[in-house]
């Protein structure tokens, strides 16, 4: 309860319990695998409530809001307008895949309540079991036991559930406006993100003002270039297809002479002007 | 039946306390084990830093008088299916959902 009742640690609380449960049952056997079984399953047992939870809302025909691939919404609320979305994105606000059985009778909001109990409750009793039989140390089912494990023990954790869900998890008008603020949130959240990936995009594009200066010859310029350019070429094929006829000091003068002329060419944008393919203006002649 | 570890470390940090002994837990412990001929004080042979924590979180919950509210409440349910040790035992473990 510490955990949950600390703004800002309501995460940690499978963290605690967890390391709680460990060193309790490691401390009791002397096991190291006995403590790490308790803290293991410890950890597990709100995950295992809630799995237990929505399996029978599923079943009790709860309403389910989200579940498909573009289903996400802002931790904690996207706000009222899709601004308002984008904003807290931009301030690195967390988003989470939505999908969520929401109880909108009491009777649904009851046997989820139970179920999410008994799905905790069966993974401790399986971690006591592991722990037990790790540490040699005797395992007593009782019946009894079980039944005060469900009600006594499980009464902290029933009334942790209660207080996590709020008013929602009983079903009725309040879990049908959280329905609706959910679904509000997926939405702006979804237009939010398109917005964000666009300009994302847009921000990627290559500006005008980073386009390279390019040199504005005349067109015999460049031709005069550009047949430069290729006899330089055709030298450097031939010398490397039957054997080489000009010395190394040679060879790099010629590389240089081409690449100063290719400079000069300048640089010309492609056909897609969205992501500038920059390419040597005397290719494709 | 060997004590368990609270037993022995609450035996030892009291006289230790008191002053009459200065050893360690494992070398009293193994004292104590070759004094009763048994081995009732081995859950204090191997003690390390998360045990005494862990003593030490169950001590400070005691002090707070949750654990003894809870083993109470717990025994009188307890009663009602005929088990009211594993009641008190149940409603005195308050450590788990206070940290949950």
């Amino acid at each position: 309860m510490i955990p949950l009742a600390i703004p800002g640690l309501q995460p940690l609380a499978p963290l605690t319990m967890a390391a709680s449960a460990g060193t309790e049952a490691y401390t009791e056997s002397d096991s190291p695998a006995a403590g790490l079984i308790a803290a293991g399953t410890a950890g597990l047992m709100p995950a295992a409530g809630n799995i237990a939870r929505q399996a029978a809302l599923k079943g009790l025909g709860a309403e389910l809001v989200g579940g498909g691939i573009k289903d996400i919404a802002i931790k904690g609320g996207a706000g009222a307008t899709v601004d308002e979305a984008l904003a807290k994105l931009g301030q690195g606000a967390a988003t989470t895949a939505v999908k969520e059985y929401v109880p909108t009778t009491f009777g649904q909001a009851a046997g989820a309540w139970g179920a999410e109990q008994l799905g905790a409750a069966a993974v401790g009793e399986a971690g006591n079991l592991g722990s037990a039989l790790y540490s040699g140390q005797d395992y007593h089912f009782s019946p009894t036991e079980q039944l005060l494990n469900l009600t006594l023990g499980q009464a902290p954790f029933a009334g942790a559930s209660v207080f996590r869900h709020g008013l929602a998890g009983f079903g009725g008008e309040a879990a049908r406006r959280h329905i609706e603020e959910t679904r509000t949130n997926i939405d702006l959240t979804g237009k939010a993100l398109d917005q964000k990936r666009a300009l994302e995009e847009a921000s990627e594009k290559t500006g005008v003002e980073n386009v390279p200066n390019a040199a504005y010859l005349s067109p015999e310029e460049l031709l005069a270039n550009n047949t430069r350019i290729n006899e330089l070429r055709a030298r450097q094929r031939a010398a490397t297809d039957e054997g080489t006829s000009y010395s190394e000091e040679e060879r790099q003068k010629m590389l240089a002479e081409e690449e100063e002329l290719v400079k000069k060419q300048g640089y010309a944008p492609g056909t897609s002007w969205g992501r500038i393919s920059i390419r040597p203006r005397h290719e494709g002649w | 039946m060997p004590y368990d570890y609270r037993h022995v470390r609450d035996a030892y940090d009291t006289l230790k306390d008191a002053g009459i002994v200065s050893e360690s837990l494992p070398d009293w412990s193994a004292k104590m084990n070759a004094q009763t001929g048994s081995d009732d004080y081995a859950a204090g042979l191997h003690d390390d830093w998360i045990k005494q924590a862990s003593v030490g979180v169950d001590r400070l919950l005691e002090m707070t008088g949750l654990p003894q509210l809870g083993g109470a409440i717990g025994s009188g349910v307890g009663e009602l299916v005929g088990n009211a040790e594993a009641g008190e035992r149940i409603g005195a473990d308050c450590r788990g959902w206070l940290l949950a």
